[in-house]
């Protein structure tokens, strides 16, 4: 009896223990941000600028962010790129993965060549893109020129600098698409894809109707990285562009640095973070809804 | 077929190539004399030289922000460690109230734009006498790896049969013993790959650095920018710098290989 009083105490501490243990991460977490982040929305009603001392001016920088043409200018800049990037690297990423699947010699070299884009410091990435996109000395128009595509003013006029962005997370994340894809194909049962052969399907049909379905799950988790992803880019696009020339690659998270850091508005620079950082949780709430289950599922 | 084959094997290349240039071009450039770097067609054929090296580490004290990326990110990753190996070991074998609601918030933290989350840390650095300092990052950046510490260890953890860790129990272990002596060896290849993947990150992080270090506690990437302005069109000694910080990286990148997709897409392919 005593024995087992105590063994029934000692279950309690421990599951005591465990729920303490499974928590310390949101405890770390949300104790390290909930200073900043109420000092976040603090600081958005107030007209704050770096040296100054902070006003209040109740919903002034909110007013001025759903005002600011440069706003919108940067959001509509963001949700192009995503949608471009995104789309292509799917396109080719899988693309990839099925051509990968398919030959027999040469894998483990593209699979080792498929890792460099996506550990390389990304600021990095984006200062090695610059010189290769340097109008005169730079070889992607050297390259160009062979195919006799004349020089492009990649970084210095709008609509070029901002396909420059959108090339070089091209290359940073086609890779990513194609390694997981080809991941999950490859370990999908072998027998899935000989059955279809017996059935008289081809190659293509049977990749397209039956292996693609079958990883649905997957391309919807790869999908959901990518879009929340490009929507804050940040590193590679700051180091290369600076956001500019002019505004033409100045994306959500690059728009909102440059107002605290550059023109030195922190009130509406908080305002904006803000507004992004909600936006980010909107987005994630709606897609990780259907993304969350797969992941406890997978 | 051979022709589809064929076929598929040019499209392959084309696409390697392009994937592997910009690598390709930062290691020739970076041994590369200055007389060669403004030829154009390109200079393959040269004779290699240290030059870019010796100018890179020997100005603008490379060596102070290397000793500060290799600070930061050690330290981070420990921590990150020391506070998500024991919650992936509870939420993977534990009946935990609510694991459908920790689980999600824990990963909700890797979707956070780090540039824009740092604005109201560096208000609060200022003031506390935290900006610029090597302590001030490493607790940001715990914050950033947890998510993926906990995720993955996990995931490696429920690899591991249950029943297995119940047999060393009935044997008269403890729990705590089991773990240290049965779970953690048959998981250390994937721990030692989350450490790795975590070192990655933490070491190639840039936007949260840029806002909350100055001359003092800097890191590598941020002092990447520093380096551009100062050497312009010095593009030798620019690569240089790219090669001594990214190479590294990539080493750890070509080690972890089968593990780093597993870690990239939080665990959703084994």
């Amino acid at each position: 009896m005593v024995n087992r009083l105590r063994g029934d105490s000692m279950k309690i501490s421990f599951r005591k223990k465990m729920l303490f243990l499974s928590l310390l991460p949101l405890i770390y977490s949300y104790g390290l941000v909930i200073y900043p982040f109420a000092s976040l929305i603090y600081y958005s009603f107030f007209n704050y600028d770096i040296g100054g001392t902070p006003i209040f001016n109740a919903g002034a920088n909110y007013i001025q962010l759903f005002t600011d043409p440069l706003f919108y200018k940067s959001l509509q800049l963001t949700l192009s790129y995503t949608v471009l990037s995104v789309g292509i690297e799917f396109l080719l990423g899988i693309m990839l993965a099925y051509i990968l699947v398919h030959i027999l010699r040469g894998r483990s070299v593209a699979l080792s060549i498929l890792i460099l884009p996506l550990v390389m410091t990304p600021a990095v990435i984006g200062i090695i893109w610059r010189i290769l996109f340097d109008t005169a000395f730079g070889h992607v128009n050297f390259y160009l020129g062979l195919l006799g595509i004349p020089p492009l003013k990649w970084l210095i006029r709008p609509t070029e600098a901002f396909f420059s962005t959108v090339i070089v997370d091209i290359w940073q994340w086609t890779p990513f698409v194609t390694l997981v894809t080809f991941a999950g194909l490859t370990a999908l049962p072998v027998e899935l894809v000989e059955s279809a052969y017996i059935d008289g399907a081809s190659e293509f049909r049977t990749f397209k109707d039956i292996l693609l379905p079958r990883i649905r799950a997957l391309l919807y988790i790869i999908l959901f990285l990518r879009v929340v992803d490009a929507l804050k880019v940040f590193d590679a696009v700051y180091t290369m562009t600076g956001g500019g020339p002019g505004t033409a690659t100045n994306y959500l998270v690059l728009f909102n640095y440059l107002n605290v850091m550059t023109f030195y508005h922190i009130g509406y620079g908080c305002a904006i973070a803000v507004f992004i950082i909600l936006l980010m949780n909107l987005i994630i709430t709606l897609l990780l809804r259907r993304a969350g289950p797969l992941f406890f599922e997978v | 077929m051979k022709l589809k084959d064929f076929a598929f094997y040019i499209i392959l290349v084309i696409f390697l190539l392009f994937f592997i240039y910009p690598v390709y071009f930062v290691f020739n450039l970076a041994f590369m004399p200055r007389a060669s770097i403004f030829q154009l067609p390109p200079n393959y054929i040269f004779q290699p030289t240290l030059d870019n090296f010796i100018k890179v580490v020997t100005m603008w004290s490379f060596i102070k922000y290397l000793i500060n990326s290799i600070v930061v990110s050690v330290v981070a990753v420990i921590l990150s460690l020391a506070i998500g190996l024991p919650a992936a070991y509870a939420l993977a074998r534990y009946d935990i109230p609510k694991k459908g609601f920790i689980l999600p918030t824990i990963l909700s933290f890797r979707f956070l734009p780090m540039a824009s989350v740092a604005i109201p840390f560096y208000i609060l650095y200022v003031n506390v006498g935290l900006y610029d300092t090597q302590l001030g990052l490493i607790l940001v950046y715990v914050l950033m790896n947890l998510p993926f510490v906990v995720w993955l260890v996990r995931g490696y953890i429920l690899d591991v049969p249950k029943d297995l860790e119940e047999s060393y129990e009935i044997d008269g272990l403890s729990k705590t013993q089991v773990f240290f002596r049965i779970t953690l060896p048959l998981i250390n290849r994937g721990l030692l790959a989350t450490i790795l993947f975590c070192f990655i990150f933490t070491w190639n992080e840039f936007g949260a650095a840029l806002l909350l270090t100055g001359t003092n506690a800097r890191t590598l990437p941020v002092q990447s920018l520093q380096f551009v302005a100062s050497l312009g069109l010095d593009w030798g000694a620019l690569c240089a710098a790219a090669v001594l910080i990214a190479l590294p990286m990539i080493i750890f990148g070509l080690l972890i290989r089968r593990y780093l997709i597993r870690g990239l897409s939080l665990g959703a392919v084994r």
